[in-house]
């Protein structure tokens, strides 16, 4: 049981690393910074139309 | 005989008959309402529905394509009814551009056409008036019926025996003695009788807040006229008079000097431009603000004659430029009067002052004015301050 | 295909995929090579002609040189100008109705029809293929039934989808001739072709149809393979004809400003949107086959008198309903590349549509993808009764309904709603202070990756409903999977709550990485999901025909919402031109140039959907009318020749 946990935890991270990564290539590709927020600070946005 | 006996025969013909009639409601309200702006069709829908699926429970042989095509239907019909939940629009084509030399070579219809466009665009009237049957209007008389009504009004003792503040177009002019003669009264001296309700505010109904349509700014030809005339009838699916009948009507309302030619005046025919400059700019400040239309909606503190209209906010503008750009509901990017004023002419419903209505104020002043009239505007305007005497304009 | 229905494949394995390239390669040769080689054909005997008239002429004609209005080449001017019409009986004769609405009619059901027999002969082809490389010998005949079953249904739409064209153009010439008499004089040589086509096909699909029994072994069933691969390619050029002129009518090109044509029907042909809206249109039409098929097999199903006929028509429904979600899902795709080169083309058409007049019909759109979706789940839902071993799975319904259902209203919600100013003001403005933050984009972004990636899971569900995993990894591969899910729906739901955090410009890039979260579940989830089912033990067969009659009503659900999208799309296509008959080139002035209120479109096109259905399901009758009568008279021994139950 441990050892799913573990094992779950594991695979939870490299989900979302793969995630984060596609995340960020994907906007690279487009020429957008993907860390926008954390490099400039958050401006409230009205969420686009 | 043996038809009458068979129960279970009989029995589904009167289903059959109850399925045709429904189905037959169904196409009639299909039919009714097809074309208009009721949005009661998918309820044929709903009928043919029930229709369906009704066949379906009595008749087992095709049962199972009744009940699918009511199912269908049904899918259909809520799509449909969704769509017709939403907010309405039509596109209209942009209106062709045409000058028209010589009305009396259109058919009554093109004329009609010709009415309609101006009433919506040069005569600016829809700013004020309505046409639907059902509409109410808030600022001036709905024009729906106007045609039969005339000839009543004619005939009222208030309208024979007025008490307006000019009571005939000028002198010698006379009254109107029937429809015709009204309308052309009508545009031609609107104080001449004011229906009830629609007087300017606080004068108990003597004065019109009008203006005559065949002066400046508008400065609608009488040819002009005759065409909106002509639509009041033809929309309504009435005979028009025969437009010698209406020039004859202007002609007893407006004195021969002051009839505008289509030709004359600031609009420079034939540059094909479709908005003709409004100004010269040179004007006097008073004439610039009448001309420029301004003062057929706001009152212009110490403009002479642009002292008591009501459509659009006073112009105090010093006061309350600074306080509307701090509104919430304000959208623009002026950072000072000056250029609020030039937004708020440019592109009026960037801001709607609070208890005035949006899309009243034209938004095609930006090529009806040009530099030096808004020049000039803007400083005038920008200096009235509330409470405060306004600068002298003879020196602006 | 063939993996996802059973199990796999050993024998003729290579010499099948060799089969599908030349398949393949058969079908987009003729593309690239004969149109271009048909223009040059038409320009040099244009050139020709103009030749010969020089030479035979007194004077040397004054050659009147025109600039392309797409592609800006220079031409010599070989046709009049785009006439000037006017509202008159002449340009625009009048039937005591708006003609538009007629031709609306026409052109919808003709479409509905045509993209219905365009669509049935590619699944046939991949069928009957399959059948022919599937070993099991009970399952191939199987296959190769249903090929037949669905060739069936088509051959009838054939003939009504020729009557209909022949419908749509007496219309054109009796309402608009004008206008048509202008389209003739710049496509009458792609309308020989077309005409040529058609004929060529017809042959084809006769034979085709016709043959199947005899042509049904060894080589000959090669051939008559082949010739549905040539049906196909007839089919498909047709299309890309017809559609050209559709486009023209949007993005005119090989005529001058003024409209005069320049000699180059390929031009004219290949116009901008000429491609996407191709791309589009065949990946529609087989979402629309599909439904159809599906429809027609739900029909069947629920009229049955026999389990085994429930078992096959069940089946059936099943390939069908697969068929159509499977191209559904790159729909969107081939839809936002269509987009893009409308703004590519006019910018202010792709305003009209997004953010214009049109906007809210793809409100309407919008609403029509959430019911397909969960329409799609519920249909997965019912089918896992089909199978023992599938109570394992029910309890995770209840929950992904609610996603489903929380997402769908996310989705609905309108950016700006109709308000009376009264309501407006007490309001504080046109959108919601709380509602409104979920009408806008980044939401709704979030909200429809979430409702597809739970079609996605439900659908994994169903795969394995009736299989117990026997991998000594299974334990994590479940693992693995709930961790993928989960992952991506924390991934799509952290972008859509960070598009409120930046500015526009870098927000609108966010959906990309989202779809691809979503994509990433249907590959990498599917890959693991098979690799686990490799050897797994069986809790029972797939018991066909132990569904609900609910979910045969799902399939005339999503049936009914494709045709009605389909029809919506259409119109939305169509009238994106607004005033004009060709775009810029020539202007409607008919006295119904202007655009109907979306109630009004919608009305229409309910009443299109329905009577093309209503139609349909009379075919559909009709041949279970006849299978009966045939049987009867079989049993009487009747010697009258019975009436056919098709053609």
């Amino acid at each position: 049981m441990a050892k799913d946990v573990i094992v779950g935890i594991g695979l939870f991270a490299a989900a979302i690393g793969y995630f984060t990564f596609i995340n960020w290539w994907l906007m690279d590709f487009q020429g957008l910074d993907y860390w926008y927020m954390f490099r400039t600070g958050s401006e409230l946005s009205s969420g686009g139309h | 005989m043996d038809l009458l006996k068979n129960k279970p025969l009989l029995f589904k013909l009167w289903i059959g008959l109850l399925g045709a009639i429904l189905v037959l409601l169904a196409l009639n309200n299909y039919r009714v309402n097809f074309s208009g702006n009721s949005r009661l069709l998918p309820v044929s829908l709903g009928l043919f529905t029930a229709a369906t699926f009704m066949l379906g429970i009595y008749f087992q042989k095709v049962r199972v394509v009744m009940h699918g095509a009511a199912f269908m239907i049904v899918v259909a019909a809520a799509f449909a009814g969704f769509a017709n939940w939403l907010p309405q629009t039509i596109g209209e084509p942009p209106a062709l551009e045409e000058s028209v030399e010589d009305i009396t070579s259109l058919s009554p219809q093109e004329l009609a056409d010709l009415g309609e466009k101006l009433t919506f665009g040069k005569g600016k009237c829809s700013l004020c008036h309505v046409f639907g049957s059902s509409e109410h209007g808030e600022r001036a008389p709905n024009m729906f019926g106007l045609a039969a009504r005339a000839n009543e009004i004619v005939q009222l003792d208030s309208y024979k025996n007025r008490d307006t503040i000019q009571t005939v177009a000028y002198d010698g002019s006379g009254i109107a003695e029937n429809a015709v003669e009204y309308m052309a009264e009508s545009h031609a001296c609107p104080n001449c009788y004011v229906s009830p309700g629609y007087g300017k505010r606080g004068t108990n109904d003597r004065e019109s807040p009008m203006p005559a349509i065949h002066k400046p700014p508008l400065s609608l030809t009488i040819d002009e006229m005759v065409a909106i005339d002509t639509w009041m009838y033809v929309r309504e699916g009435l005979d028009a008079p025969p437009i010698d009948d209406m020039r004859l009507a202007y002609e007893k309302f407006i004195p021969e000097d002051e009839r505008p030619q289509a030709s004359a005046g600031g609009e420079e025919a034939g540059s094909g431009g479709e908005n003709p400059l409004l100004t010269t700019g040179n004007e006097p400040l008073p004439d610039l603000f009448e001309k420029a239309q301004c003062t057929i909606c706001h009152i212009i503190p110490g403009i002479p004659g642009a002292d008591d209209a009501d459509f659009g906010p006073e112009l105090y503008v010093k006061t309350s430029a600074p306080k509307r750009m701090k509104d919430k509901g304000y959208t623009g990017a002026a950072s000072s009067v000056q250029e609020y004023i030039l937004e708020s002419i440019m592109d009026p419903n960037l801001y709607v002052v609070p208890d005035f209505d949006e899309d009243l104020m034209p938004d095609d002043f930006g090529t009806t004015l040009n530099a030096k009239t808004l020049f000039r505007i803007i400083n005038y305007i920008s200096q009235l301050e509330e409470g405060k005497t306004p600068p002298d304009y003879e020196k602006m | 295909m063939k993996r996802l229905f059973e199990g796999g494949m050993r024998n003729k394995q290579l010499l099948s995929w060799v089969a599908v390239v030349v398949i393949v390669g058969a079908l987009l040769l003729p593309l690239v090579i004969s149109i271009p080689l048909l223009a040059q054909e038409f320009e040099e005997a244009a050139l020709e002609q103009a030749a010969a008239e020089e030479i035979v002429g007194e004077e040397v004609p004054v050659q009147q040189i025109g600039r392309d209005v797409h592609y800006g080449d220079e031409g010599i001017v070989q046709g009049p100008p785009a006439p000037v019409t006017s509202d008159n009986e002449n340009d625009y004769p009048r039937y005591n109705f708006e003609s538009r609405v007629i031709i609306w009619v026409a052109t919808q059901q003709h479409l509905y029809y045509g993209s219905f027999v365009l669509a049935v002969p590619i699944f046939v082809m991949i069928i009957e293929f399959i059948g022919m490389v599937t070993k099991d010998r009970s399952m191939a005949k199987k296959y190769d039934t249903l090929a037949y079953d669905f060739i069936k249904i088509s051959i009838v739409a054939y003939s009504i989808t020729a009557i209909l064209g022949g419908v749509l153009v007496f219309t054109f010439m009796i309402l608009y001739p004008t206008f048509w008499t202008y389209m003739t004089k710049i496509f009458h040589p792609a309308m020989h072709v077309y005409v040529l086509l058609f004929l060529a096909e017809s042959g084809t699909l006769y034979i085709y149809y016709y043959g199947w029994e005899a042509m049904k072994e060894g080589l000959l069933k090669w051939v008559h393979l082949t010739m549905a691969v040539f049906l196909n390619v007839f089919g498909t050029v047709l299309m890309m004809l017809a559609n050209s002129w559709a486009t023209f009518m949007m993005s005119p090109a090989g005529v001058d400003a003024e409209g005069q044509y320049l000699g180059n029907v390929w031009l004219a042909v290949h116009n901008h949107l000429w491609n996407p809206v191709n791309i589009h249109r065949l990946l529609g039409n087989m979402v629309f086959g599909g439904g159809i098929v599906a429809a027609y097999a739900a029909y069947r199903f629920l009229s049955a008198k026999n389990d085994e006929e429930r078992a096959h028509y069940d089946w059936m429904g099943y390939v069908a309903m697969f068929i159509a979600v499977a191209f559904l899902i790159p729909l969107p795709f081939a839809g936002y590349y269509l987009m893009r080169e409308v703004y590519a083309y006019r910018q202010q058409m792709g305003i009209t549509l997004m953010g214009g007049l049109l906007a809210w019909l793809f409100i309407i759109q919008a609403v029509l993808i959430g019911a397909l979706f969960l329409t799609t789940n519920y249909y997965l839902w019912q089918g896992m009764e089909r199978m023992r071993g599938a109570e394992r799975y029910q309890k995770y319904i209840k929950y992904m309904t609610f996603v489903l259902i929380v997402c769908f209203l996310v989705w609905l919600t309108p950016h700006t709603m109709v308000m009376t100013p009264t309501e407006l003001k007490e309001m504080g403005g046109q959108q919601h202070p709380v509602v409104g933050n979920y009408g806008v984009m980044s939401a709704k972004n979030g909200a429809v990756n979430i409702i597809i990636t739970t079609t996605i899971l439900s659908f994994l569900l169903y795969q394995r409903c009736n299989k117990i995993p026997t991998v000594s990894w299974a334990r994590y591969g479940n693992i693995a999977l709930w961790m993928l899910f989960g992952g991506a729906f924390v991934n799509i739901i952290w972008l859509a709550i960070y598009g409120y955090y930046i500015p526009a410009n870098v927000r609108v890039g966010l959906s990309v990485p989202q779809v691809v979260s979503t994509l990433s579940c249907l590959f990498i989830g599917t890959a693991i999901n098979l690799l686990m089912m490799r050897g797994a033990k069986p809790t029972g067969p797939v018991e066909w025909g132990k569904i609900s009659v609910r979910s045969q009503y799902a399939i005339f659900m999503l049936a009914t919402s494709f045709t009605w999208m389909m029809g919506l799309m259409g119109y939305i296509r169509s009238s994106v031109r607004l005033h004009w008959h060709v775009n810029e080139v020539m202007r409607d002035n008919s006295p119904w140039a202007f655009t109907h209120t979306i109630g009004f479109a919608a009305n229409m096109i309910s009443f299109n959907v329905l009577f093309f259905w209503v139609t349909l399901l009379f075919v559909f009758w009709l041949g279970t009318l006849g299978t009966k009568k045939v049987v009867v008279e079989k049993v009487r021994v009747v010697t009258v020749p019975a009436p056919a139950t098709s053609h």
